[in-house]
């Protein structure tokens, strides 16, 4: 009983942990451009099928992995330079990015599945077969394991990034706000085009992931991550960037608890049904009010 | 050596309002140079055209004999002119050594692959611009809350705090907009031996002040704007004897020597 709840808490880390990968992306876009990118379901999904791409062509997963996480991020500064740019110097209101966006993805979903097609499909890799670690009670697959490495390894460079650098200094500066940043001679529009890659970089590495952790993917995958990427910053308090992680992971907690003691098929309704209950009791989310400018 | 920043009959209107009316000035290497006039004369509105913040009707701006006309403030900035601001701006929720070291972008010595692989340049460059903000906050006497949220700084230290943001730029002309106002008269003394300083390292300044002791006693040529419109030019000495200063500062304190 006791080693069943062990394990299932390692699975809820492992899911939690690529959610709040998905989160941290989503939110650093909010915090700093301002806007909601509603594409980066799209570019969590590209990155899935970015990596099924160089992999069927046999490339190792070592190369095929991060040139896809490349392309993904590529694909995003794409975004940020003919859609949420062309706005910005439009001065357009702040619905038209979210449509915008949502355009977008609806064309990487459409490509996908005209590429790839409809149905689920999985990567092409052994080590889903292969042998796992042992502690104790808890049996460790070894892509679980490469999936947590990766994902906080990932998140903890992010946040060095941000708070330690120059380069994060500025970020921040633009994040609390754009026209001073400006007068102090930071390229705020580069950097809005870095942080675009950025979070499309952290969207894909996500959507490998998740194809990792489930062995599925789908074009449509894309739409409820986003739906999980939303309700997490909003949980953890809109462009907070330690809110995001830990909303992330309390969904994947959540997730897998319900499953685990309820049903799989009350999964979401619990989760989303607890993010609701959540936001009763805080409704500026768990660490509202404080913003990207603290990370 | 021609001149740093030259103005010549610079307007800017808004809605159909004359805020500046053929302004012309210039700033020579060096010099501490100061702009005074009542309130609503147009002295914030004419820093906000030299930073690239309003765009003018008409006139020229030049900045080391280059146009700065049309030029985005982020351009501008890196030329060479920083500033502060009559309302502070602040990153309040940012340390102090943050916000001193915003200002040093400009100045990254590393590429984002150094950045990524965390190679010597990038730790070296990082260390550097840790040290020189430090020195900075030294400088303005703001080291011991280095780490403090600059948010939580008296309103005089926020200010102290702009002006050591606005050297960390490395500029060769800062334009102060009531550099001290708020301050006691202590912390005054202490700005203007901080800005006869800046002359020692050639740095240029260009000042907005209603404080006249604090004006008369610190700056090298003065222009009076009222209306929009520049109603005297000279040194300070020239300026506390013009008789149109005196009438447009009627009702006002008017200006005297400290």
């Amino acid at each position: 009983m006791l080693s069943m709840l062990a394990q299932q808490l390692v699975n809820a880390l492992s899911l939690g942990s690529i959610y709040a990968l998905f989160a941290l992306g989503f939110t650093l876009v909010f915090g700093i451009l301002g806007v909601i990118n509603l594409s980066h379901g799209g570019l969590f999904m590209l990155g899935a099928y970015a990596a099924l791409f160089f992999l069927e062509r046999h490339w190792p997963a070592w190369l095929a992995l991060p040139v896809a996480v490349l392309v993904t991020g590529i694909i995003g500064l794409l975004i940020d330079l003919l859609v949420l740019k062309q706005l910005r110097r439009q001065r357009a209101p702040h619905l038209m990015p979210m449509i915008a966006t949502i355009g977008a993805t609806i064309l990487m979903t459409s490509l996908a599945q005209g590429l790839f097609g409809a149905e689920s499909r999985h990567f092409p890799l052994s080590f889903f077969d292969n042998a796992s670690l042992t502690l104790g009670a808890v049996t460790l697959p070894y892509a679980q394991v490469a999936i947590m490495v990766i994902a906080f390894g990932t998140m903890i460079t992010m946040g060095w990034l941000l708070k330690k650098t120059r380069l994060g200094i500025a970020l921040r500066a633009i994040a609390e706000s754009p026209r001073a940043a400006a007068l102090l001679g930071i390229p705020v529009e580069r950097l809005f085009h870095l942080t675009s890659f950025l979070a499309a970089t952290l969207g894909g590495i996500a959507g490998i992931l998740i194809g990792l952790s489930f062995n599925a993917i789908s074009p449509f995958m894309g739409q409820p991550m986003l739906h999980k990427g939303i309700a997490a910053i909003i949980l953890g308090g809109l462009g907070d960037i330690r809110g995001a992680v830990l909303g992330g992971l309390f969904l994947g907690f959540a997730e897998v608890l319900a499953v685990t003691y309820l049903s799989s098929e009350y999964r979401d309704a619990f989760s989303f049904g607890l993010l609701f209950l959540v936001l009763l009791w805080r409704p500026q989310g768990l660490f509202g009010a404080t913003h990207l400018r603290s990370a | 050596m021609p001149e740093l920043l030259h103005l010549s009959a610079v307007s800017l209107e808004f809605g159909g309002v004359r805020a500046l009316d053929e302004v012309s000035l210039s700033v020579q290497p060096g010099q501490i140079y100061g702009l005074i006039g009542p309130n609503g004369a147009g002295k914030t509105s004419l820093f906000n055209l030299i930073t690239g913040l309003y765009k003018p009707g008409q006139g020229q701006i030049r900045f080391k004999g280059d146009s700065l006309l049309g030029m985005p403030p982020q351009h501008i900035a890196q030329r060479g002119i920083a500033r502060t601001f009559q309302n502070i701006r602040l990153f309040a929720e940012m340390t102090l050594i943050d916000n001193v070291m915003v200002g040093m972008h400009t100045h990254l010595a590393y590429r984002f692959w150094d950045l990524l692989l965390r190679s010597r340049p990038f730790r070296r460059a990082e260390q550097q611009a840790r040290e020189q903000a430090q020195t900075l906050l030294e400088r303005v006497g703001l080291a011991p809350y280095a780490y403090a949220l600059a948010g939580t700084l008296s309103y005089g230290n926020q200010r102290k705090l702009e002006i050591a943001r606005a050297l960390a730029m490395q500029p060769q002309l800062l334009l102060f907009d009531e550099p001290v106002a708020g301050m006691n008269p202590t912390e005054k003394n202490d700005i203007q031996g901080l800005i006869r300083s800046l002359r020692v390292q050639h740095l240029s300044v260009l000042l907005i002040e209603h404080d006249m002791r604090f004006v008369m006693g610190l700056c090298d040529a003065l222009t009076v704007l009222d209306f929009g419109r520049v109603i005297a030019q000279g040194s300070p000495q020239e300026i506390q004897e013009n008789p149109a200063v005196i009438a447009a500062y009627l009702g006002e304190e008017a200006p005297h020597a400290g």
